[in-house]
């Protein structure tokens, strides 16, 4: 239990950069898995998303990007504190959803109703704004697409640890991706370090074995009592 | 500072007014006696001094964080060790990297403590 926060820093040591913040935080250090999809230049990522019939399975993100809509239900009133709250995406393309005959007045405008299917049921919701969604295809079929935002889909990851933090680290150096830092903080901090231990030290008995020695051998008023 | 010197004074306090009269009947100059009586005796107290006192300035933090702003600066010619932890880990979001500098000063802490209680093995091999 003590050992935890230990733990944790030593799997985080052995994370890459962009995994040490994901949300949830999680022990081991992952990477997405990455497919080869012919016809592309480049691996694809994995991720788990629903198909068109409810089961979770594999699917390759491509770099295609479609409008859809985000839609809500205009019987709701909106929180003042969250006005965002029940909105709702809808993955298929806009230009297949077509309005419904019904029109309303929501928020002082005519505006049309969609039928949108929410757990299977159909609600009659207004469009609120468009959103680009992500295209993703089964890397086996790729005509069987599905449209999700990527950035909030689950990934298709694997267990890998990195030594590469540690290998910088005694490099000495910080590689291109110093932000704040320039080349060699590593080595200079540890000369620093080192610089000040030995002073430090030096400085610390010199001092102290004097005012020690002084302390106890030497005669002072007020001597007896206090020590 | 002030704790070094209460322990070193403890340690002075230990050694017994009897062998430093012997040493003098022995013909022992004042000279002869620290060299020969003082400082071995004291060796465990300036072991235990010189290490935790090493630990702790490698671990050294506060003042320069306190003092510098950038830290470590100007130009990081003052940065050490747990500042660049700090800066790599809080302020440039490297928490993987930062984790890889704790736990090479961690070995490296390790390391010379262990080289320090292996010199002591070599050097105190008096009993009062």
């Amino acid at each position: 239990m003590m050992l935890f926060p230990f733990l944790f820093m030593f799997f985080t040591s052995l994370k890459q950069s962009q995994d040490t913040f994901n949300f949830p935080p999680r022990l081991l250090p992952r990477n997405q898995t990455y497919i080869s999809v012919p016809g592309f230049a480049e691996p694809l990522k994995l991720y788990l998303l629903e198909d068109a019939n409810g089961i979770m399975r594999e699917f390759a993100l491509s770099r295609d990007i479609v409008q859809v809509g985000v839609f809500r239900d205009p019987t709701v009133p909106r929180d003042p504190n969250n006005p965002n709250a029940g909105e709702m995406i809808d993955n298929r393309p806009l230009k297949d959803v077509q309005p419904s005959r019904n029109r309303i007045i929501y928020e002082g405008q005519s505006v049309d109703l969609y039928e949108i299917p929410v757990d299977g049921q159909i609600v009659p919701m207004v469009l609120v704004r468009e959103a680009g969604a992500n295209v993703f295809f089964n890397p086996e079929k790729p005509q069987e697409t599905v449209l999700a935002i990527a950035r909030t889909s689950k990934r298709v990851e694997y267990i890998s640890f990195h030594p590469e933090n540690y290998l910088e680290v005694l490099q000495l150096a910080e590689g291109s991706k110093a932000v704040l830092t320039n080349v060699l903080s590593m080595a200079r901090s540890l000369t620093n370090t080192t610089l000040v231990t030995l002073l430090v030290v030096l400085g610390q008995l010199i001092t102290s074995v004097l005012g020690g020695y002084a302390f106890a051998r030497l005669r002072f008023p007020g001597r007896t009592t206090y020590l | 500072m002030g704790f070094n010197t209460v322990l070193f004074l403890a340690g002075l306090q230990n050694i017994p007014k009897e062998l430093y009269e012997a040493a003098t009947v022995d013909g022992a100059g004042r000279w002869h006696r620290f060299w020969d009586l003082t400082l071995p005796l004291l060796a465990p107290t300036t072991f235990f001094v010189i290490t935790t006192t090493t630990i702790q300035a490698l671990q050294v933090f506060e003042q320069v964080f306190v003092m510098t702003n950038p830290i470590g600066g100007p130009n990081n010619s003052t940065m050490t060790l747990v500042l660049y932890l700090y800066q790599s880990g809080f302020q440039s979001f490297r928490q993987g990297y930062a984790s890889a500098i704790a736990w090479v000063l961690f070995i490296l802490i390790f390391g010379v403590t262990l080289l320090q209680f292996q010199r002591q093995r070599h050097t105190s091999a008096y009993q009062v």
